[in-house]
């Protein structure tokens, strides 16, 4: 105990837990958002009707998409994309921005299936009216549809966000020091791995509460408009 | 439809439990740094002219300290890994035991990136010039005493000509760990000094050591400086420099083993061992 905290903070272990938190915070904020708005396009390709030939082969294109990145771990990708990919087009980018495109990218392949779901959660005839009052396409599902879809899946989403924040654990494996190892690297130093790992738990934990309240937070904001 | 699926899913099953069954009672198992030369002296390597441990397998740890708190519960019996962690871990870990006894003859050296032939001439020249630095530094370490903490320079993806990019994997004392937000370690004063010498800034990347030879020459790593003992598998993605340490794998025992007391040489280590499975 008392060897964890002399590290911690007579050493200075705790600016390395700060930045690390840091990287945590910016790869799976980042991430999500990414992952939002591309999950969203997706979502929209794949419940758009496909009477013309450009939304079909979009919406295979998506589909491929989904496949690809929802049947490989998020490991893989991040170790394909820093260590095969980077190197093979010779592109020389900051660990934590490989980190936010692959968690992003990933994320896009799951935001889309519950986007997707969300949008057929929404009644058709809201598309219908929309369509009736003479709104385009577009406009109808921007204003009128991915709204209440957003406010139907929003649990969900913030799910994907706890996830997204727990899985920057693996960041490590492309040399990015984020919570994890910055406690790791703790208990790497002192050979004593117990009070470390407890207290990372701890900070998960905390970090965790923290979203899922925050989540709570807006869902009761976003109900205001129902009907009681 | 059914049947099939039961079937298919009673199969499964079997395998499963076989597998289950197969696994138990096979293997003795060692604790090994994953990736390091200990893993190939366990499970055997052409590459590094390794018979491998008949009867034994190798439990791969990301790091030495894992490896024994695992040693400690049981869950490996023994624990092998270079001989300058090995006395630092018993330094820091009550309960085990190090057999002083050099399983295998090894050197330590330098990754450097493959296109980078310069630096690879720079980095033997200053290995060959300061010898008594690094002897210096080699010995400070072992004497725990003056030790300088580096701090490495935010990675400048713009400007790669003005830094030396290191990997390494700092969890392998005394070659390499980090206290607080300083890393030290003999490898990392070596960086420090030849970066000193070449006019760069020092970055270190702290990795996985699995990923530490195959991260060089990929997104600026320079070199792997991370204990790393020479062999071929490795120089065929790195070229090493002139090697820099005299490195053995030694093994660790738990404090109440007395089976390798009367051992004096690797061949009686090897004979105990096998005699034991």
């Amino acid at each position: 105990m008392e060897l964890f905290f002399e590290h911690f903070i007579t050493k200075g272990g705790y600016k390395v837990a700060l930045e690390g938190l840091l990287a945590t915070a910016e790869i799976a904020v980042f991430g999500l958002i990414i992952g939002i708005l591309l999950g969203t396009v997706i979502a929209i390709v794949r419940v758009m009707p496909k009477y013309k030939v450009l939304p079909r082969v979009l919406d295979v294109i998506c589909n491929i998409y989904v496949a690809l990145f929802r049947g490989t771990p998020m490991v893989v990708q991040l170790l394909v994309g820093y260590y095969v990919l980077l190197p093979a087009i010779g592109l020389r980018l900051d660990g934590v921005v490989v980190a936010v495109i692959i968690f992003g990218l990933n994320s896009a392949a799951y935001v889309s299936e519950m986007m997707r779901s969300g949008i057929q959660s929404v009644d058709i005839g809201q598309l219908e009216a929309a369509r009736a009052l003479g709104m385009p396409y577009a406009m109808a599902m921007m204003k009128i549809v991915i709204p209440q879809s957003i406010k139907n899946i929003l649990p969900t989403l913030g799910n994907e966000f706890i996830v997204l924040v727990k899985d920057t654990s693996i960041v490590s494996f492309i040399a990015v020091v984020d919570i994890t190892k910055a406690f790791r690297q703790i208990g790497d130093a002192t050979y004593e791995y117990v009070i470390p790992y407890l207290f990372l738990a701890l900070v998960y934990l905390v970090l965790v509460a923290g979203i899922a309240a925050l989540v709570k937070l807006m869902e009761r904001r976003l109900k205001k408009s129902e009907r009681q | 439809m059914k049947k099939i699926i039961s079937l298919i899913l009673c199969l499964f099953m079997l395998t499963g439990t076989i597998g289950i069954l197969a696994s138990c009672g096979d293997d003795i198992q060692i604790g090994v740094q994953a990736g390091t030369t200990g893993e190939y002296f366990v499970n055997g390597d052409p590459d590094w002219g390794f018979e491998g441990l008949d009867g034994y397998a190798a439990k791969g740890y990301s790091n030495g300290g894992l490896a024994i708190a695992d040693m400690k519960s049981g869950a490996v019996e023994y624990v092998i890994i270079d001989k300058a962690p090995a006395l630092q871990l018993k330094k820091a870990i009550k309960g085990i035991k190090v057999i002083d006894i050099e399983l295998t003859e090894e050197t330590y050296a330098f990754g450097v990136d493959k296109a980078q032939a310069d630096l690879l001439a720079s980095i033997n020249n200053i290995l060959a010039t300061e010898q008594d630095a690094i002897k210096a530094i080699i010995d400070k370490y072992a004497q725990g005493k003056n030790l300088v903490g580096v701090v490495s320079a935010k990675e400048d993806v713009s400007n790669p000509d003005k830094q030396l990019v290191v990997a390494t994997n700092a969890a392998f004392a005394p070659f390499e760990y980090k206290e607080g937000e300083k890393f030290y370690g003999i490898d990392i004063e070596i960086m420090a000094l030849v970066a000193e010498k070449l006019d760069l800034e020092l970055v270190i990347k702290d990795m996985e050591f699995d990923a530490v030879v195959t991260s060089v020459g990929k997104n600026g790593v320079d070199v792997a400086a991370a204990g790393l003992s020479v062999n071929e598998e490795r120089a065929k993605s790195v070229n090493f420099s002139t090697s820099y340490y005299d490195a053995a794998q030694v093994l660790i025992v738990p404090e109440d083993c007395t089976d390798f007391d009367s051992c004096r040489t690797a061949e009686d280590v090897i004979a105990k061992l096998d005699e034991l499975k």
